[in-house]
């Protein structure tokens, strides 16, 4: 099987005159692309990542950019390497755990 | 004769109740060959497919099915048993897939920092599978098959 | 250009985004290959095809297939989210054994009711079909042809077919198989208010402090309403979950005051409510005197059985089941007085504390409270009373018509609302609560039609249990079901269905895309056009109207349900079908088709062809040359327009996702019968019921009556019946997808391990289930979601091969004539076979 990746579309909101330096800085930023933008203040963000916690630093970055109000993530993707595949045991993990640390 | 490839010949039935009357019940439902008025055997219960191998979606926005039995799983107010080990900050422990991102997102479109409440009861998308034989085929085609198929036409 | 896994699910991730944000134009990106004719799917919305809570679905086709299905962001009612089912829409058409060519019994090239299935064209099939029906009305008259219908139709399937029937056929016996699901409902809704569906909406979800869920498993059978009921437990931890049933399952998983009662007795605990709100002096007098008046209805009604039978001789109202007389609240306090916390929780084996805590959700001032219910109140002997008593506590303290205050009937099926209520598909019902009984109604409706005063018969016809009982008697002698599996879902299948199903008097026809048990019964069989085959428009629990496209085409051979009633209609000629008197007195209706009468009468066929979307197929519209969609819609909103029902322009739908009716000036209504957020409230009233003459709801005082029957000696144990999360009602579609079927294959006896154990039973051991009419053979479980007390079992009904109907007893609400599908007895016994 092929290498591990982490396919993800979000929508992030801007006001309309940042619409083009947030774009830029976006498509800075090492995994993640835009492939859609409205100059009324939207744009589509595409991140193809090869793990989660890239992902997560990545949508992290992206939040704190300036101009951006918001980032919706919209659709989540995984495809994981033979090896981590080999990892998927969920047995003699610890019991049920409380809501609040889980909400 | 492909269109009424569903239809096989089965043996005339009186019904009980019924003075006299028969019928013929050729057409195969879901209950196989076996007409209605009758009562067959129910199948052994079938087991769960407990491999953890994760199965192939048929379309990206198809929630994956749970490859493992969850058999006194406890998902209540008080509890997630599957967030243990699939919630963001359990998978490197448990090297299960995390809860997609898109989990976190609530009713008014915000981010929260967690799954959002609103996804908390996985079953409600998220099912096992036993190991019984479909009934019937399904035809229903990836759309990677009929992008295949397009170019073999072309 | 190689487009590999990759590329397309990131195509398809861009797509998703931008259909969200709104975004068109061709995506463009480094790290992302498009061939955009490749990788482009064409998204549209639709309402998903299972229950009734209406959530809105995207769905992605290519090539003429459904290739994807996700949850419509832009929708209200489930925010981007589907359930199982839902998720899997993308594959209920593509089963393999999809019908495509009618099927008639037939022996030596003729039609014989013990013949084989064998192929014929759809000339042959329609032109038989037209033959039985002019043969039965010419013999026996309008009475002597049926229709079973379904809240599965789209609204205009509904409307054309009970058009047909009623202004064509003149008979009044149309009845759907929402009879059996939300008849009871109804009742309640007409009897309380005068007019029918909730006054609240889901927006009281969120607005709400306490759930009450009085037999409704919402957690498998709205799922998405759950996840809406969850999130607000989970966020607003004040919130109180308070949830009933005669065993227990998921539900319970949320519940704060979780409450296992014996069947029937929530009659007791609804009169307790009443009771300790009366006690306690929390009514809203203001409330009360302004908008209630007080009625003491009928008891001891029977149980809806033949009138030959014990039960119902003894019963001294049987014939007046819906009676009642005024009385004061006085009198209703007296009324209510008997039931006392002590004796409600004797009865129903409900701790009294628990009862309290309850009562107190209605009692408490200070605390909004919704309630839901489903099946367990409408699938009852005393549905419409249940129904009755939930409203009377919710009029008693004013929790009514305010966001979050709403006692909520929630249906089961995706147009039980929007086709079989709002169209009126009952045997006793016109278009937007107009009743056949009614010669002012009546007159509307051939006014409307533009047929002849008088042909639309004044007495209801037969009722859905009715209808089999009829087949049998051989009082019904053609019959189309459409849209529903019927063979499958009526009670008593031996006694009463499959005998008048084969009955040799009768002619069976039944229209289904796949062949189902039902279908299997039937002398002629119509292969049929599903979902998004066809353009549709379904309503919702909320009052909500939605509409899709057409967005692939069905296989060649099958037809949609519309296109056939439509066809069908051809061969009538109204001299066939339409008295003397009636064509004496209206000479120019002479030799006319029904189908010029019905659909080519200036309304239905008004809107020419250009006025379909481009965009999209529309195999009706374009066989009979018009945009009959839209004709029959626009013809049917006529009834409802300025009477409260008001419903939007046609085009409109195809822009919303979904509108509450009724929508006045372009703007929806989220509560009824409230001044300021209903624009049919007078200015200063408050609250206005304005289905009553004096804008009053009423109270009911109605008794605690027992069950149909019992458990007894030999029949020890309950039997209630339901659905389960993975499968819609028989399973027709569901089953037919593998992810679906593996996740729930089989019906199973869900059974307390105590009852097992008396019985030598274990898990998995195979069991019969008999009742005084039939058995089916199954498995124990003693594990799984469902977990009943000692005494009660619970059997789906989604298996085709455990037609767990041939056990369950034809008993219905005498008001509503609904069956009560959770209460019968039942005896378990081991196979002897492992």
């Amino acid at each position: 099987m092929s290498e591990a990746y982490y396919v993800s579309s979000l929508v992030a909101q801007m006001a309309p005159e940042a619409v083009e330096a947030v774009c830029n800085a976006i498509k800075e930023i090492e995994f993640a692309d835009v492939p859609l933008s409205d100059p009324r203040g939207k744009a589509v963000v595409l991140i193809d990542a090869p793990g989660m916690s890239e992902l997560m630093k990545i949508t992290e970055q992206i939040q704190e950019i300036e101009g951006v109000f918001s980032l919706l993530p919209v659709y989540q993707h995984q495809e994981l390497d033979d090896q981590h595949e080999l990892n998927q045991q969920q047995k003699d993990l610890p019991s049920s755990i409380g809501l609040e640390t889980t909400l | 004769m492909r269109k009424i490839a569903g239809l096989t010949a089965v043996a005339l039935i009186t019904l009980s109740g019924l003075a006299g009357t028969v019928f013929s019940e050729e057409l195969i439902t879901l209950r196989g060959g076996s007409v209605i008025s009758e009562e067959t055997n129910a199948p052994a219960m079938p087991k769960v497919e407990n491999t953890d191998q994760r199965r192939v979606r048929n379309y990206p926005e198809q929630p994956p099915t749970i490859p493992h039995h969850i058999r006194g799983y406890e998902v209540s107010k008080n509890a997630n048993k599957c967030l243990s080990c699939h919630a963001r900050t359990r998978t490197g422990e448990s090297q299960a897939p995390m809860v997609s991102v898109t989990h976190f997102m609530d009713r008014e479109n915000q981010v929260l920092a967690t799954v959002s409440p609103r996804r908390y009861f996985c079953t409600q998308c998220h099912v096992i599978q036993l190991d019984s034989k479909p009934l019937v085929e399904n035809t229903f085609m990836d759309v990677e098959d009929i992008f295949k198929n397009g170019k073999a036409k072309q | 250009m190689k487009l590999t896994r990759r590329d397309y699910i990131k195509a398809n991730a861009v797509a998703v985004a931008a259909g969200v944000a709104g975004i068109q134009g061709e995506a463009n990106a480094s790290n992302l290959v498009t061939d955009s004719d490749e990788t482009n799917l064409k998204w549209s919305k639709a309402a998903c095809r299972f229950c009734g809570t209406g959530c809105s679905v995207m769905v992605g086709t290519k090539e003429g297939k459904v290739v994807a299905t996700h949850g419509d962001v832009k929708a209200e009612v489930n925010r981007g989210l589907n359930c199982v089912k839902g998720y899997f829409l993308s594959k209920i058409m593509y089963g393999k054994d999809r019908l495509t060519t009618p099927l008639l019994r037939m022996t030596d090239g003729k039609y014989d009711k013990n013949g084989e299935f064998t192929p014929v064209s759809w000339d042959m099939a329609l032109d038989t079909m037209a033959e039985k029906f002019k043969a039965a009305i010419k013999k026996n008259g309008p009475t002597s042809i049926g229709m079973f219908g379904s809240g599965q139709w789209t609204v205009w399937e509904g409307y054309a077919a009970s058009k047909l029937m009623k202004a064509g056929f003149g008979s009044n016996n149309i009845d759907p198989n929402a009879r059996h699901c939300m008849a009871s409902a109804v009742g309640g809704f007409m009897r309380t208010f005068g007019i029918d569906e909730p006054m609240g909406c889901y927006d009281d979800i969120e607005a709400t402090d306490a759930f009450v869920l009085w037999g409704s498993n919402m957690a498998e059978m709205h799922p998405i309403l759950w996840t809406r009921l969850t999130d607000r437990r989970l966020s607003a931890p004040d919130t109180k979950v308070a949830v009933l049933s005669t065993y227990q399952h998921r539900c319970f998983d949320l519940a704060d005051i979780p409450m296992i009662f014996s069947p029937q007795t929530d009659l007791a605990i609804l009169n307790f409510i009443a009771n300790y709100i009366i006690q306690n002096d929390k009514v809203n007098k203001d409330f009360v005197s302004k908008h209630v008046n007080f009625r003491r209805g009928n008891d001891d009604i029977g149980y809806g059985l033949r009138p030959e039978h014990p039960l119902q001789k003894k019963a001294k109202n049987a014939d007046k089941a819906g009676g009642s007389k005024p009385m004061s609240f006085d009198e209703y306090k007296a009324f209510v007085s008997d039931y006392t916390v002590e004796m409600a929780s004797e009865l129903s084996g409900v701790p009294e504390n628990r009862l309290i805590e309850l009562a107190e959700l209605y009692a408490d001032p200070k605390r909004k409270v919704v309630s839901f219910w489903t099946m367990g109140f409408n699938q009852h002997t005393r549905g419409v009373w249940a129904n009755n008593l939930i409203y009377n506590i919710h009029l008693l303290v004013g929790k009514i018509s305010t966001p979050g205050n709403s006692p909520f009937s929630l249906t089961g099926q995706p147009s039980a609302c929007g086709t079989a209520r709002e169209v009126g598909t009952f045997s006793h019902r016109l278009p937007a609560d107009l009743v056949v009984k009614n010669p002012k109604h009546r007159a509307i409706a051939e006014k409307i039609w533009k047929i002849p005063s008088g042909v639309i018969p004044p007495k209801p016809g037969y009722h859905a249990v009715q209808h089999n009982r009829m087949l049998k008697d051989g009082k019904i002698n053609a019959y189309w079901v459409q849209c529903n599996n019927n063979v499958q879902a009526a009670p008593n299948m031996n006694e009463e269905t499959l005998p008048g199903y084969r009955n040799p008097e009768a002619f069976i026809v039944v229209s289904d895309p796949y062949p189902t048990v039902t279908a299997g019964a039937a002398d002629l069989i119509l292969p049929t056009a599903m979902w998004v085959e066809k353009e549709g428009a379904y309503g919702n629990a909320e009052r909500r109207t939605q509409f899709w496209q057409q967005l692939v085409d069905a296989p060649d051979g099958a037809k949609s349900d519309l296109w056939q009633l439509v066809e069908f209609s051809k061969r009538f000629t109204t001299d066939e079908v339409w008295s003397k008197e009636v064509l004496d007195a209206n000479p120019e209706f002479k030799g006319k088709t029904l189908y010029e009468v019905l659909y080519k009468n200036g309304n239905v066929d008004k809107f020419p062809l250009s006025e379909t979307n481009k965009d999209y197929a529309n195999d009706e519209a374009n066989h009979f040359g018009f945009y009959l969609q839209k004709g029959l819609f626009e013809e049917y909103a006529t009834f409802g327009r300025g009477h409260a029902h008001d419903l939007a322009p046609f085009d409109v739908y195809h822009k919303e996702r979904g509108l509450r009716w009724p929508v006045v000036d372009g703007k929806e209504t989220k509560w009824r019968f409230r001044e300021g957020s209903d624009p049919y409230v007078k200015k200063g009233t408050g609250f206005q019921f304005y289905g009553k003459p004096d804008g009053r709801a009423n109270i009911f005082a109605l008794p605690y009556e027992p069950a149909a029957e019992s458990p007894d000696e030999e029949y020890d144990m309950w039997l209630s019946t339901g659905r389960v999360l993975e499968h819609w009602h028989s399973g027709s579609m569901t089953q037919r997808v593998p992810e679906l079927y593996k996740a729930f294959p089989d019906a199973v006896v869900f059974m307390h391990p105590t009852d097992a154990k008396k019985r030598n039973l274990r898990r998995g051991q195979e069991v019969k289930v008999i009742s005084r009419r039939g058995e089916i053979i199954s498995r124990v479980e003693t594990r799984g979601r469902n977990k009943p007390p000692v005494g009660l079992i619970f059997v789906p009904w989604f298996d085709a091969s455990q037609l767990i109907n041939k056990v369950t007893l034809d008993a219905t609400d005498p008001i509503s004539k609904q069956t009560d599908y959770k209460k019968c007895a039942v005896k378990v016994v081991a196979t002897g076979r492992v």
